[in-house]
């Protein structure tokens, strides 16, 4: 009897004590990192510093010189905060790399349910303008992407780990 | 696929982080395999057979009930 049955068959016999219990011990194997994620977490935190620093100075700049500079020159100013963000990709790949069979299992259903499900959306979002239902804010659609699929990401490996924790 | 990881690791008093460790994969994995809700790779049951100095299919019965 796995963990779900044993939740439902509790559940049932309404011994809700031990069924909160057994709920709680689910959430928090949910929720418990390992080691080796924890490491990768703390690992990801400065280039995420260093993208809020990079892109504040680059909004900043930009602003300031728009007048003045080419715009190669603005271009590539607005540009640098993606360069952060390719450190964060390589700290994730990294701990992809290092994650055993069962971890990548649970990465690929995060990384799967992440894509489809703002594929999803923004498949609905660009009908909907297309159809002149809704007015769309295209850049400020295009910046929120890659947070959107970070997002169901997370929400896919609880999934993951729900049907195969 | 139902297994006897959990019975096997008992008897030698181990605990889910001393097998996981020995096997350098993740307790989560081990949780996961006992639980029948991951069947592990073949190179992964091999070493699992290896370590308990058993036949694989006597770790693993994918027979139905």
């Amino acid at each position: 009897m796995d963990g779900v049955q044993e939740l439902g068959i509790r559940a049932r016999i309404g011994d809700w004590h031990s069924t909160g219990a057994v709920l709680m011990n689910h959430l928090r194997e949910f929720f418990t990192f390992s080691a080796k994620e924890w490491r990768y977490y703390k690992l990801s935190v400065p280039p995420m510093l260093v993208f809020i620093a990079v892109m504040t100075a680059s909004a900043l700049t930009v602003k300031h010189f728009r007048d003045d500079w080419s715009f190669a020159v603005l271009a590539v100013v607005a540009l640098l905060p993606v360069l952060p963000i390719g450190w964060f990709f390589k700290v994730y790949l990294d701990f992809f790399q290092a994650c055993d069979e069962w971890e990548r299992l649970i990465e690929v259903y995060g990384i799967c349910i992440g894509v489809l499900l703002v594929g999803m959306v923004y498949l609905a979002l660009g009908l909907l303008g297309l159809m002149k239902l809704v007015e769309l804010d295209g850049t400020l659609i295009a910046y929120f992407m890659l947070p959107a699929v970070s997002f169901a990401y997370v929400l896919g490996k609880v999934i993951g780990r729900w049907r195969h924790g | 696929m139902k297994n006897c990881i959990r019975e096997r690791r008992e008897t030698l008093g181990w605990s889910q982080t001393e097998l996981a460790d020995r096997l350098d994969v993740s307790r989560q994995t081990i949780h996961a395999i006992e639980t029948g809700k991951y069947d592990p790779s073949l190179p992964l049951a091999f070493k699992l057979a290896r370590l308990f100095g058993a036949a694989i299919e006597t770790l693993f019965d994918d027979r139905p009930n």
